[in-house]
């Protein structure tokens, strides 16, 4: 029996995507959006004939057994309603944007593999772009709020605000060492910090910013580029206030959009009109492209692992004569620590 | 009921658009009134300079009264009076603030700080902490509550005798192990303090009480040239080497590992001119703390006398391992055991045994023996090697990082960016470094000072750092 057109697309629609959320939108709603429009597109298709119904009957007059096909009834879109629901097209999400901030946005639709929960494990750096505002501060630190606070903003310059975002980064840097359980007091924390950036693969850690950015400056609008890990909405529009009250003024955040998550750029996104099923299915192989070429789980640390495990993730071998690097003088959190001793007590019991 | 209340409830709502109309503020202002247009800062706002601190209390060096005038309690145990005495976090020194000083210039010596400003007032210096060896010069009113015995808690007042007050400026302090030395523009020098070796430039009297000694010599340094006058002044432990507008350094005190680079190893008591090498030479900075001494020239070549034991100072002619190779009275140009050289240098460093340079690019250099920022193994290393710069914060996010200078205590090192950030690293003696854990730190470590840090002066237990704010 031949398949319908509808049908075959439907087997090609199954990967990893990227879409552009649109800003004062829930993330689920825009989800629903996404759904109803795919299964709309589905359903003016030609889709799947409803089935035949095969009876065998007995002929009273002959005696004779006969075979009689004829549609099934209960098949049919006047009794099911149409083919395609919008459930049918599963959306599961990583990184999920709040209602105020816009930007990518990376789904799966009618996957089944672990391959997103790779991609959140890989902890790659996202990117925001944020529209600040000088002078004024609302309740909710964003522009939908009511206006708390008013202030002068005449002294702030360029080289000023620019002073302040590299004190923050390099603030944020010494925490970085401290979360992804770098010791400082052995030779191997030394070579782990002289290769530079590491990323914690612990999703509960407080956010850390890895790079800030002043794009343009003009009073008393400006723009901020921000690059993050476990981070919330609240924590960039958080970030946004602390530059006002370290230049001596009130803020508030304009805008937020996400630019890109690790190597998935925002020139890769779809935006709400251009989801069709035939531009998903392209979107779906590019982005598997750039999975195959990029090493996900590049520079991550787990915390609280042994150094042996750790280099087998990474892919490296194991130094030997290198001190454990997590066993360190201080726990960084007491909770981590009592799950460790745990796990310790269950293998002396078997 | 029901249809009665709801035209009701219409007719309310209608109402109360209207009366929002007309005052046209939303609900949550019109409770409070209209916001206010606040000014944080006014219209004559300057940078002003702050001092923080950071060390050992028990001396009175950080000059902090709050900190040393705690009663004790009886109920903290031992071990916790011991962690009362240190301050390990940077703090805001309120000298500055509370008597609106300009401060420019801090010395640190081994348990006192000396304090210095430009003006043309008749207050220039003042000075805390330990005054065993009257190296704060003589006080007066003992009786005060503020200063009790050889210890002076907060920055007094020290009048140095200067001819015309009004027309002289303080142009350089230094402070060593017991005696400091004051340089002025226009009324020569003055010294006060341990003698015992002849470090503060005047004859050693054998059997000399310095406790409570009223004495501050002024003195001048003859330069055999009229156009010559001293800039500079370096205390290590106990010798004093100055250095002239033209290049030239003198030096005197304590001589027996040939510190002062004279020739021979015996104290000088009277200012000599250092020779060997550097005769011919502009030598614009000099760096000592402990008995090794750097010194660079105006074309960026580094020199180098005094101890020699980690191979610090490079090899000489000398075979390896005999007396005479472990110790160099007469300066030279330091060449390294691969027969390397540092060249282009713009900033220099040196510690008890540990070495430091920085060069024109912004790279850091180190050398000598000590926790020398490249982790716990490597602490003994006689060639210079560079410090990666992803310790300072260097990434792809963050490409403009630079060292502007460096500079040592006796066991650690602290190193300025371009951004003005503070890392410091070594011996963390009494909290020392600045950094919140009690462990010595291999590797540099940054310290949360909440403003940009122009300068820094390190003792060997507490450490002052001159800042700027952001706004």
């Amino acid at each position: 029996m031949l398949r319908s057109s509808a049908e075959l697309l439907y087997d090609k629609l199954s990967g990893i995507a990227c879409l552009f959320k649109p800003a004062d939108m829930k993330t689920q709603h825009f989800f629903t959006i996404v759904q109803e429009r795919l299964a709309s597109v589905f359903n003016q298709m030609p889709y799947r004939a409803p089935m035949n119904r095969v009876d065998i009957i007995r002929d009273r007059q002959t005696g004779k057994e006969m075979v009689v096909s004829s549609i099934d009834l209960s098949d049919t879109v006047q009794a099911l309603g149409p083919r395609y629901q919008p459930e049918d097209f599963d959306i599961q999400s990583i990184f999920p944007l709040e209602p105020f901030s816009s930007g990518l946005q990376i789904v799966s639709i009618n996957d089944g593999s672990k391959r997103l929960d790779q991609i959140k494990d890989g902890q790659p750096l996202r990117c925001y772009h944020i529209q600040g505002k000088l002078g004024e501060s609302t309740n909710t630190l964003d522009a939908n709020g009511v206006i708390v606070e008013k202030s002068t903003f005449k002294h702030v310059t360029r080289s000023k605000i620019e002073r302040v975002c590299a004190l923050i980064q390099s603030s944020f840097q010494a925490s970085m060492y401290k979360m992804s359980g770098i010791s400082p007091f052995t030779q191997a924390g030394f070579e782990l910090a002289k290769a530079g950036l590491w990323k914690p693969r612990d999703h509960t850690l407080p956010p850390i910013v890895y790079g800030l950015k002043l794009l343009n400056f003009k009073a008393p609008c400006f723009d901020i580029e921000m690059y993050v890990i476990n981070e919330h909405e609240i924590h960039l529009k958080e970030v946004i206030l602390d530059i006002g009250i370290r230049l001596r003024t009130s803020t508030l955040s304009e805008s937020i959009r996400r630019s890109s998550i690790g190597p998935f750029n925002i020139h890769h996104s779809l935006v709400i009109d251009e989801i069709t099923p035939e531009n998903l299915v392209n979107n779906i192989n590019t982005i598997e492209q750039i999975i195959e070429k990029s090493n996900l789980l590049d520079k991550t640390v787990l915390v609280n692992k042994t150094h042996r495990e750790e280099t087998k993730l990474l892919g490296k071998q194991p130094d030997e004569s290198s001190v454990d690097l997590y066993t360190t003088k201080r726990p960084i959190n007491q909770e981590s620590q009592v799950y460790r001793n745990m796990n310790k007590n269950n293998d002396i019991n078997k | 009921m029901n249809n009665i209340q709801q035209p009701l409830k219409i007719c309310l709502k209608c109402y109360e658009k209207l009366f929002l109309r007309c005052i046209n503020i939303s609900v949550e202002n019109s409770k409070k009134g209209p916001v206010p247009n606040v000014s944080f800062v006014g219209d004559r706002a300057r940078l002003y300079p702050s001092i923080y601190c950071w060390g050992y209390i028990g001396t009175g060096a950080l000059g902090v009264f709050d900190f040393v005038n705690k009663q004790p309690n009886p109920k903290h145990t031992d071990a916790s009076q011991q962690t009362r005495l240190r301050r390990s976090i940077p703090y805001r020194h309120p000298f500055s603030y509370e008597h609106q000083i300009k401060i420019n210039r801090i010395a640190c010596g081994n348990g006192f700080t000396l304090f210095s400003s430009n003006t043309l007032k008749y207050d220039k210096l003042w000075g805390c902490g330990l005054n065993t060896d009257s190296q704060l010069t003589f006080f007066k009113d003992r009786n005060h509550p503020k200063g009790f015995g050889d210890y002076v808690i907060v920055p007094k007042i020290i009048h140095l005798p200067i001819k015309h007050p009004r027309s002289t400026r303080i142009t350089q302090i230094a402070a060593g192990r017991a005696h400091s030395i004051v340089l002025t523009d226009n009324s020569g020098l003055f010294s006060f303090g341990n003698n015992s070796f002849g470090q503060c430039a005047r004859q050693i009297v054998s059997d000399e009480i310095y406790k409570n000694s009223m004495l501050i010599h002024s003195f001048n340094i003859d330069l055999n040239d009229n156009d010559d006058k001293i800039i500079d002044i370096i205390c290590g432990q106990d010798h004093t080497l100055f250095l002239s507008e033209k290049g030239r350094v003198y030096a005197c005190g304590l001589n027996t590992d040939g510190q002062l680079g004279v020739g021979h190893y015996e104290c000088v008591s009277r200012p000599e001119r250092v020779r060997g090498d550097i005769e011919n030479e502009h030598i614009v900075q000099l760096a000592s703390k402990g008995d090794s001494i750097l010194a660079l020239n105006k074309a960026g070549d580094l020199f180098g006398w005094g101890n020699n034991e980690y191979r610090q100072l490079g090899i000489s002619d000398d075979p390896v391992d005999s007396p005479k190779s472990f110790q160099c009275a007469k300066p030279r140009h330091l060449n390294f055991r691969d027969g390397s050289s540092l060249k282009n240098i713009k900033s220099i460093a040196s510690g008890g045994s540990l070495c430091s340079a920085v060069d024109q690019q912004g790279k850091l250099y180190m050398w000598g023996f000590g926790l020398l920022g490249f982790g716990p193994k490597h602490t003994t290393i006689d060639i210079p090697q560079e410090i990666p710069l992803e310790l300072f914060g260097l990434n792809e996010f963050n490409r403009d990082v630079k060292i502007d200078h460096v500079t040592c205590g006796l066991l650690s090192t602290a190193a300025i960016t371009n951004n003005g950030e503070l890392f410091m690293w070594g011996k963390n003696r009494y909290g020392s470094l600045g950094v919140e854990f009690d462990e010595d730190s291999p590797m540099p470590m940054r310290v949360f000072v909440p403003a940009r840090v122009t300068s820094v002066a390190l003792g060997p237990d507490h450490t002052f750092a001159l800042c700027k704010g952001y706004v």
